[in-house]
Order: structure tokens, then C-alpha cells, then sequence
């Protein structure tokens, strides 16, 4: 292995260990208001069957990466409005889902325009 | 503290995300702050204080001081939708229960508080569920009992606040004081006591548990049971008119379906002194005996419509006026 080689493989693996952008790894949420029988579990979203459930959600970077700094474009999509609906709430950083009827649905996680995970929601019968 | 000297409590635009994406401060735009000059920022500091300082906070433009949604954020009312409905009564203009009269019509609306942004525009009034009511001709149709959630959104689409009510089969009817004749008396009891001669307003009010309900039901119908003593000169929706023609005791029954409540009161002569018109004050089940404010119906110039005297003698405890449930 020629000097050139080792120091062309030298320069690649600086220039990986370099590249500290922010790579999605999960979305973390919490419950912010809503019905008493609205709750975040395990990265699933609970709302019963006529109510809502407001909860804030946020980008989590991967592990030994540089975190989001807020400037990406961070957006729940709803796939199945017949059963959920999924809006932006006015306070920051917050979301409010409403079960229009019992079922199961997902919500897509888009960061600048791209899915890059899908949340479950289960809407419970009263 | 947003650039309009505002203090909203929780954080509206306290994050870059926010910011960047203006849907507080910049309202539709989707320029945020953190990507404007600082001479820009500036500008809209300024301009942001000049409309704070000419936002009118008396609710003049539509703006509420009160709040009754979740959040604070706010004023949820219900709207008139017809004349079997407790939201079209002038002493409900402020109640807001949060109940709803199954098979009923009904409406709400709400107003932004002033706790929010004054950039903030109302936007469209959402149900949470469907199945519970859904949404007709312009209003809202309770269609089972159930819950369901009021959802105020902005005029770009994000959730403001919200309220959760209840539709509830109608279990009882109680009878008070109509409000078309002396809005004093409005949904007080009705006295044990009825002057000879009298012609007074009385409505029903429908009750799911402990709760009134809102909403316009169809077909209530009202009936002498002493047909000789007090005459219903007219019914509408959830009110109607007593005249009382002879001295005894009286009844008047409504119905609504299979429930039914009575108002049972006597008619005394005119002779009497120390007739006091109002009746003691609106209760709720649960609630006992009523205080007598001494208001008559006509006032103090003695001026009657329809060359008829509206008195209404006190009830004392109210507790027989209410309407036995059958």
C-alpha cells in the first residue's frame, strides 16, 4: 500500500468522522392536553373516539450526531382523515390529533418535504 | 414577550421552527424572522407594536376578555338555531353548557381572547368526531349520545383551542319564566301564586342528568289540565303563553316525546296586596328555595301590554313549581 493510498484513505475517514449532520432517528412526543383518556405510549398516539389529544413533538437526531436545530421543516402528515385528523396546534412545536372514528392510523413524519417515519394512532372506542 | 408586547404565557414563537415558519407574527407568510435582516426584524417590531397598540381589547372586533376552551384561548358560544333552542334565550347569551340535547340542531361559534397574537384571525369552527353529530345545512345535528370535541382553528388551519361536550338524551323538562314579556324575569320559577287576570310567559327547558341542553328540539306540546281556570293563548318552540281566567288551582303540562313536566299554582282573586311578579330566582335540580327580587313585570309606570296585568306571586321555596315528572 502505497503512502498515497493510506493518506487518500486517511482523508475519507476524517471527512466521514467530519460529517456531523443531523440524521433523524426518532421524533419524541409528549402529551400537552387534551381528553383524560388521550395519551402518548411508547411513541403511539391514544385519543378516544370523539376527543383530542394535544401533545408536542420534536425531531431527535441520531446518537453522536449534531441535533436539529429547529431550522428544518418539521410536519405530521395524516393519511386517514375518515379516522384521525391531525393538525398543527398555535403554540409551538405542539400538535393536536382528534379521533373521528375507532380504528388505527398512521401518521407520516416529513423533515424538509421527505417521510422519513410513520407514527401509529389508535383511536378508542368510548 | 412576542414584538407586540405581548406576554402569551406558554411560548407561541419562542422556537427557531416557529419563527422560521412565521404562522404567529407573520400570519400567512412563510418567511420567518430568523431569516430576515435585522432592519427587517426591526420593521416588524414596529409595525407589530403599531397594531398591538390599536388592537381593541373591549371585544368591539370580535376579541373576548373571557375564555371557557381547554387552553384559555378562546370563547366558545352557542349560536340561536330556532325557537325549541335554550341558546336563543337572552338570559343564556353567556352560558355555555357544555351539554347537547340528543336529536337536536344546534350551532356554536367562538371568539379569540385576548391572550392571543391580535395577527391571529379566526378561522372555521370544527367537530372532532363523526357519528356523534355531524354537520347539516350549516349547522350541527346531534345524532347519539356520546362526546364530542369543539375544535377552534385559526384562519390557517392550526388548532387555537377546543372543548369537549356531551350529547345526552333528554330525562326531564322543567318549566319557568319565559323571557318575552320582562327579560327580569327570565327563567325564574314560576310562583305558587298566580293574580286572576295575569298573562305571563313560560318556557321549558330540557335537562339530560343535572345539566340544561342545548339545542332546538321539535315538538313540544303544551296543555291545559284545568282548562277553565288557565288558557294557552299561544306556543312556539319551547315557550308559551298562560292567561289565567278563574280562581283555583291550576295545571300546565308539556310534553316532549313520552317525558312530561307540570306546573301546578293557584289563582288567586286581584284583591290581594304585596304581589310580587318575578319568583324567586332560576335553580337547578339540586338546588333548594329561591330568592324573591321583588321586580313587576310592566314596571313602575303600571304600563301593561294587552290591558293585561303580569304578576306572578312569590313561590317561596319554588320546590312545586318545577314540574312533577311522570
Amino acid at each position: 500500500m502505497s503512502i498515497r493510498t493510506l493518506f487518500g484513505a486517511a482523508l475519507l475517514l476524517s471527512m466521514g468522522a467530519c460529517d456531523e449532520s443531523a440524521r433523524y432517528d426518532h421524533v419524541n412526543m409528549f402529551k400537552v392536553a387534551g381528553d383524560v383518556e388521550g395519551d402518548v405510549e411508547r411513541g403511539m398516539l391514544l385519543v378516544p373516539h370523539g376527543g383530542v389529544l394535544m401533545f408536542e413533538a420534536k425531531p431527535v437526531a441520531e446518537p453522536g450526531r449534531r441535533g436539529f436545530d429547529g431550522l428544518e421543516r418539521f410536519e405530521l402528515v395524516g393519511t386517514q382523515p375518515d379516522v384521525v385528523g391531525v393538525r398543527r396546534s398555535i403554540r409551538s412545536d405542539a400538535w393536536v390529533v382528534n379521533g373521528v372514528r375507532p380504528g388505527s392510523a398512521s401518521i407520516v413524519v416529513e423533515l424538509d418535504g421527505e417521510p422519513v417515519d410513520t407514527l401509529t394512532v389508535e383511536v378508542t372506542a368510548r | 414577550m412576542d414584538p407586540n408586547g405581548l406576554d402569551h404565557g406558554p411560548s407561541f414563537v419562542s422556537s427557531p421552527r416557529a419563527s422560521l415558519e412565521g404562522r404567529i407574527i407573520l400570519g400567512s407568510g412563510s418567511i420567518g424572522l430568523n431569516m430576515l435582516g435585522t432592519r427587517w426584524k426591526n420593521g416588524f417590531v414596529l409595525v407589530g407594536l403599531a397594531l398591538g397598540a390599536s388592537a381593541c381589547p373591549d371585544g368591539s372586533h370580535g376579541i373576548s376578555n373571557t375564555a371557557n376552551g381547554d387552553l384559555g384561548y378562546v370563547d366558545f358560544r352557542w349560536v340561536c338555531t330556532g325557537q325549541g333552542d335554550l341558546a336563543c334565550e337572552p338570559d343564556w347569551e353567556d352560558e355555555f353548557s357544555r351539554a347537547v340535547a340528543l336529536g337536536s340542531r344546534f350551532d356554536a361559534d367562538f371568539l379569540l381572547t385576548t391572550r392571543l397574537p391580535s395577527e391571529l384571525d379566526r378561522g372555521a369552527l370544527l367537530l372532532s368526531s363523526a357519528g356523534v353529530a355531524r354537520s347539516i345545512g350549516g349547522d350541527f345535528e346531534a345524532l347519539e349520545e356520546g362526546r364530542f370535541t369543539l375544535m377552534a382553528l385559526t384562519s390557517d388551519d392550526a388548532v387555537a383551542d377546543f372543548a369537549a361536550v356531551e350529547v345526552r338524551a333528554v330525562d326531564s323538562l322543567r318549566i319557568v319564566r319565559g323571557c318575552s314579556t320582562n327579560s327580569s324575569s327570565c327563567g325564574r320559577l314560576v310562583g305558587e301564586e298566580q293574580a286572576l287576570g295575569e298573562a305571563f310567559d313560560v318556557r321549558v327547558e330540557p335537562y339530560g342528568g343535572d345539566d340544561p341542553l342545548v339545542g332546538d328540539l321539535d315538538g313540544y306540546a303544551w296543555e291545559s289540565l284545568t282548562p277553565g281556570r288557565v288558557e294557552i293563548s299561544r306556543s312556539a318552540g319551547n315557550g308559551a303563553r298562560l292567561h289565567v281566567v278563574a280562581p283555583g288551582p291550576a295545571t300546565v303540562e308539556v310534553r316532549l316525546g313520552e317525558i312530561s313536566a307540570q306546573l301546578h299554582f293557584s289563582i288567586v282573586s286581584n284583591d290581594e296586596d304585596e304581589i310580587d311578579p318575578s319568583g324567586p330566582r332560576r335553580t337547578r335540580p339540586g338546588e333548594t328555595g329561591g330568592e324573591t327580587e321583588g321586580e313587576t313585570e310592566g314596571g313602575s309606570t303600571g304600563g301593561e301590554t294587552e290591558g293585561e296585568t303580569e304578576t306572578d306571586t312569590d313561590a317561596g321555596t319554588g320546590t312545586s313549581t318545577t314540574g312533577g315528572m311522570e
